[in-house]
């Protein structure tokens, strides 16, 4: 045979092969695939432009892809075709009835943004309806719309990887469910996530699984009523008011939910009535107003398997109704919830088994490390108790007395309730959380800001506190030597004891004081003449500090002072601001010298430059940067004098200010306010020493219990006030007694003390008389001491 | 009144308040518990990311309802008597400063020591909760910002109470006596009452309101949780009552706490006839 025959040969075979291949695919088809899968595009540029139109040359069994773009519904698909939506086509309904239904067995949606369905809630309007078994709406986002997915008597449909979100602009009760299916048995709901729509409902199917989905901020997350055989596992429940609700239904299979979050007023995470044979596993229970709730849950003969779940932070873990009976609560963590276990009503828990649960506030221990503890768990809380009996108690949460009362039911066992329930074989370790229920790290930002802003406050607050800065100041600024103005308003001015007519710096006209029923001043009146130096002396209790007291207007008084013009009880602060004031004894803060004189200057609204030049003059420079405290009595003392005389004040007010001084410090005080007299400074001190009066003072104010008995100089003072005096004489001894004699004769009697020495009592202003006559008698006076009686 | 005058006053103030040993000792106290408390969940391998922030924050409710109202009285009953004691306050009446000044400012002075203090403790606290990469930070400074009014009102309370005392031991005494009284006593009646007399919910939201530390509570809960449903039937009729109102009706009882507080103890030491 040629090489051409060959070829020829080949070739017809080949013909034939095919032809019978043909044939026998053509043969086999119906058997494989029937009919035959058209593909039916949509699009803004054709060939079909609307979904209507492709559905309308659709035919069971054909794709219709419809590609990006805004198309409008209605869309009812009554042909078991698949819609496939590419690149988000978006299906608008403008806000009347559903927008997309499914009618026939085997029709699918997927891949569409579905918006704008009608807002009658009567009449169900959704996005999207399965009305026929076998429907299918998938990887669809569902967001404007009265309903989300409603599936009505559409046995074994699917709804799997939805987005559904209902009309934000309504509230919650307004709002359609995420998905509500009814008499659609064996449906399946998967993948989907529901957000802001108010329910997902499931009534009357049996065998439903709802598997994986996420459910956020709606109402009921899940509402079961009469579905039997139902199984929930693998969804994410958060922030719903209620969490998955079963009613009415038996063999209910709920494992591996995460929910958390369930707030609203029953704010159940898991909730069951009238429900038998329930298998409740593995489910993380997070921070709801109730972890479990079971109302006569089992019922009849049937159980309620509680296993290996996870409550914690809940309010309250487990709320029981006291007709729930026969639940077994086993292998489950009880964390940390505000009350582990409520039997509303009151009551005890013992009609349900509780055996090897973790209970976070086991005080138990393990000592053979099999990880059950050697004691039973009690649930013995005196306030849980009374919270169980009157819910409204529950507003005392969180307040320490709550844990007061527990504190001393723990003390006193006599007030201890009942135990709610006994876990004889409790856990020592909580379980370990699943993957999914374990929160993702945030990234603490937020708070590190927040830490920033409340520790620069306390930083704010610490440079707040420093003291007043220690201004170094050069200016060379002498204290007046001579006398000060004086401000004019209103001073009087009169001629005093023949010195020329001065301004009156102080006015007191009939001043009274009264504390309760003592009069402590009555009618005192006086006045000082600016450069006036003026002593008031008197016992104590004479009245001395309340007059002061009363001239810087720090104590309610009858009658007027006038201080440089101003009237005390109208313009007290003015007045003050004319008067240096020391006390007899001051507390400072513990500031340095320096800063206490800022201080005090910035409140007088002195010159800072008045510091040095006075702590100069006061002998304090080389103190200025001591702590106060740390000073002797006399630089405290000379310190409240160079705070006195900042903003040079023409009076100056002392209360007794050298009463607790030494000798030599006195003698150095009264130098200083010697210097300040003749400076011109008008001066009215209470002082019981003669010596300081008669230094200081020009004229002598005697005070007696709160009246001014009588204005004297300081030598009428000294007779008027020397009184009796104790003199002790160092006498040889062979002269003792005949001293003794010659003094008693003399009219001063006389005694030997103990220690060898003459002891006399006589009236002062007969000392040197007394001294004189011991001399003349020959009697040697070695030594002696003089002590005021 | 010059308010440079107050201004120096409070800062004087500020610096004594913070010398203040009760002040530190509380708020170190304080800020130990709350840092304590944002970590104490880190011990429970995966649980605190599930209580989390918001358990730490209740924990803290209960660390703040003893401890601020604590701050507040003691701060405050002791500026006034103890000055009074010492005769520091004499001496500084005796200068050119008004009655209302230093009042005024030692009130300041005061309330800037005890903001200090707590402000330290949160602070620590939030560093706390940051390095654990936890918490909400408008929440926190929500819960910061009620318990500084529920310790400005219990400075407050304790200015009215340093008003009248002469002694600084007895100042602390009666504060001691007010904080067992607002801690303990108000909500132990509060209790026996509704156990006994079983009140509407109205009755006890006005017995809640009554209480300043309560008040405190429901607006730290409301910040936390955004409702008070937690806290039952009461907190329910809270929120039904004020609605979205609430939070600012309860931060302003507490500011009318502290303005009647602060202007009951300024009458008081203004009346007073001596120093």
């Amino acid at each position: 045979m040629s090489t051409a025959a060959r070829v020829r040969l080949i070739a017809r075979f080949g013909m034939v092969a095919g032809m019978a291949l043909c044939l026998l695919l053509t043969l086999c088809q119906p058997l494989t695939a029937s009919p035959v899968q058209n593909r039916l595009i949509v699009s803004p540029s054709g060939p079909y432009m609307t979904v209507q139109d492709a559905l309308a040359q659709a035919h069971d069994g054909d794709v219709i892809e419809v590609r990006a773009g805004a198309y409008h519904g209605p869309v009812v698909i009554d042909k078991a075709v698949t819609l496939e939506g590419i690149g988000w086509p978006s299906l608008d309904n403008g806000e009347k009835g559903t927008v997309v239904r499914l009618t026939k067995s085997g029709a699918v949606v997927r891949g569409f943004e579905i918006m704008g369905s009608g807002v009658e809630p009567d009449q169900d309007h959704a996005g999207i309806t399965l009305a026929a078994a076998h429907t299918t709406a998938e990887n669809n986002r569902l967001h404007d719309v009265l309903f989300g997915i409603f599936v009505a008597e559409a046995p074994d449909a699917v709804v799997r990887g939805n987005d559904v979100s209902s009309k934000p602009e309504y509230d919650m009760g307004r709002k359609g469910d995420g998905i509500r299916l009814w008499y659609s048995p064996r449906a399946i709901i998967e993948n989907n996530v529901i957000h802001d729509t108010r329910d997902v409902v499931i009534w009357y199917s049996n065998g439903v699984q709802v598997i994986g989905n996420t459910i956020e901020r709606g109402r009921y997350a899940i509402h079961f009523m009469f579905c039997n055989d139902a199984l929930v596992a693998h969804n994410r429940i958060l922030d719903n008011s209620v969490g998955i609700y079963t009613m009415y239904s038996d063999r209910v299979v709920m494992n591996d939910n995460l929910i958390r979050g369930q707030r609203g007023p029953s704010g159940y995470a898991l909730g069951f009535k009238d429900t038998k044979d329930v298998e409740i596993t593995g489910n993380v229970l997070v921070d709801n107003r109730a972890g479990i709730f079971l109302d006569n849950t089992p019922y009849a003969d049937g159980f309620a398997r509680v296993q290996d779940n996870v409550m914690a932070f809940n309010d309250v873990g487990v709320t029981l109704l006291t007709d729930s009976k026969g639940g077994q609560f086993k292998g489950n963590s009880f964390w940390e919830n505000t009350e582990q276990v409520s039997i509303q009503g009151g009551g005890q828990g013992g009609a349900n088994q509780w055996q090897g649960n973790y209970w976070s506030d086991y005080n138990g221990f393990d000592t053979n490390g099999d990880g059950v503890g050697d004691l039973p768990y009690t649930s013995e809380r005196v306030f849980e108790n009374l919270v169980d009996r009157v819910p409204s108690l529950r507003v005392l949460l969180y307040s320490p007395a709550v844990q007061a009362i527990e504190f001393a039911a723990s003390s006193f066992p006599v007030i201890r309730p009942l135990p709610k329930l006994t876990d004889a074989a409790p856990l020592v370790q909580p379980a370990i959380l699943p993957d999914y229920a374990v929160a993702s790290p945030g990234n603490g930002l937020g708070m590190g800001l927040a830490a920033l802003v409340l520790l620069t406050i306390t930083a704010l607050c610490g440079i707040l506190i420093l003291p007043p800065a220690s201004k170094k100041s050069n200016i060379a600024m002498n204290m007046p030597q001579k006398p000060l103005h004086v401000a004019d308003g209103g001073v009087v001015t009169e001629s005093i004891k023949g010195k020329p007519d001065r301004k009156v710096m102080l006015l007191v006209s009939n001043a009274s004081k009264r504390y309760g029923k003592a009069d402590v001043l009555r009618d005192v009146s006086f006045q000082a003449c600016a450069g006036e130096a003026l002593a008031l002396w008197g016992p104590n209790g004479a009245g001395k500090t309340t007059l002061v007291k009363s001239i810087l207007g720090l104590v309610d008084y009858r009658g007027e002072i006038i201080v440089a013009g101003c009237d005390v009880r109208r313009n007290g602060k003015q007045a003050r601001r004319m008067i240096g004031y020391v006390p007899q004894e001051v507390n400072y803060n513990d500031w340095s010298v320096q800063a206490t004189m800022h201080f005090y200057a910035a409140l007088k609204k002195a010159n800072p430059a008045q510091i040095t030049p006075l702590l100069e003059r006061m002998g304090l420079t080389q103190h200025a940067r001591k702590a106060v405290p740390a000073l002797s009595g006399g630089l405290k003392q000379r310190l409240a004098l160079a705070i006195a005389l900042l903003g040079d004040p023409p009076i100056l007010l002392l209360d007794e200010p050298m009463a607790n001084l030494d000798t030599q410090v006195r003698a150095e005080y009264r130098a200083l306010l010697s210097g300040l007299r003749r400076d011109g400074k008008t001066i009215l001190f209470a002082s019981h020493r003669l010596e300081e009066i008669e230094m200081l003072a020009d004229r002598v104010l005697m005070l007696e219990q709160g009246v001014l008995k009588a204005e004297l100089t300081p030598e009428a003072l000294r007779i008027t006030a020397a009184g009796q005096v104790k003199m002790t004489l160092w006498v040889p001894e062979k002269q003792r007694a005949q001293a003794v004699t010659w003094l008693s004769d003399a009219g001063s009697p006389a005694h030997m003390n103990g220690r060898g020495t003459v002891v006399a009592h006589m009236p002062a202003d007969q000392k040197a008389r007394v001294l004189r006559g011991l001399s003349g008698h020959g009697i040697e006076v070695t030594d002696f001491e003089i002590d005021t009686e | 009144m010059e308010l440079k005058l107050v201004w120096i006053i409070a800062r004087r103030e500020l610096r004594e308040s913070l010398r203040n040993k009760w002040l530190w000792l509380f708020a170190i106290g304080f800020a130990v518990l709350a840092l304590a408390l944002s970590q104490a969940g880190l011990a429970t391998a995966g649980y605190s990311g599930l209580g989390g922030f918001g358990r730490t924050a209740a924990s803290l409710i209960n660390v703040i309802l003893l401890f601020a109202p604590l701050i507040g009285l003691s701060v405050g009953s002791n500026v006034l008597a103890a000055d009074r004691e010492r005769g520091t306050l004499l001496y500084l009446m005796a200068q050119p400063v008004s009655k209302s000044e230093i009042f005024w400012g030692k009130s300041l002075g005061a309330a800037m020591a005890v903001a200090c203090a707590l402000a330290l403790g949160f602070g620590l606290a939030a560093l706390g909760l940051a390095s654990s990469r936890d918490g909400h930070a408008d929440v926190y400074l929500m819960l910061v910002g009620f318990t500084l009014l529920l310790a400005f009102a219990s400075l407050a309370i304790g200015f009215v109470i340093g008003a009248r005392a002469r002694k600084g031991a007895t100042a602390m005494g009666m504060a001691l006596l007010v904080w067992l009284v607002l801690v303990f006593g108000g909500d132990l009646g509060l209790l026996g009452v509704t156990v006994a007399l079983r009140p509407s919910p109205d009755v006890l939201v006005a017995g809640l309101f009554a209480n300043p530390l309560q008040v405190f509570k429901l607006g730290a809960i409301y910040g936390l949780r955004a409702t008070l449903d937690t806290l039952g039937v009461a907190g329910q009729y809270a929120m039904y009552r004020f609605g979205a109102a609430l939070p600012w009706v309860l931060a302003g009882l507490l500011v009318a706490w502290s303005v009647g507080g602060f202007g009951l103890a300024f009458a008081m030491f203004n009346r007073r006839g001596d120093a």
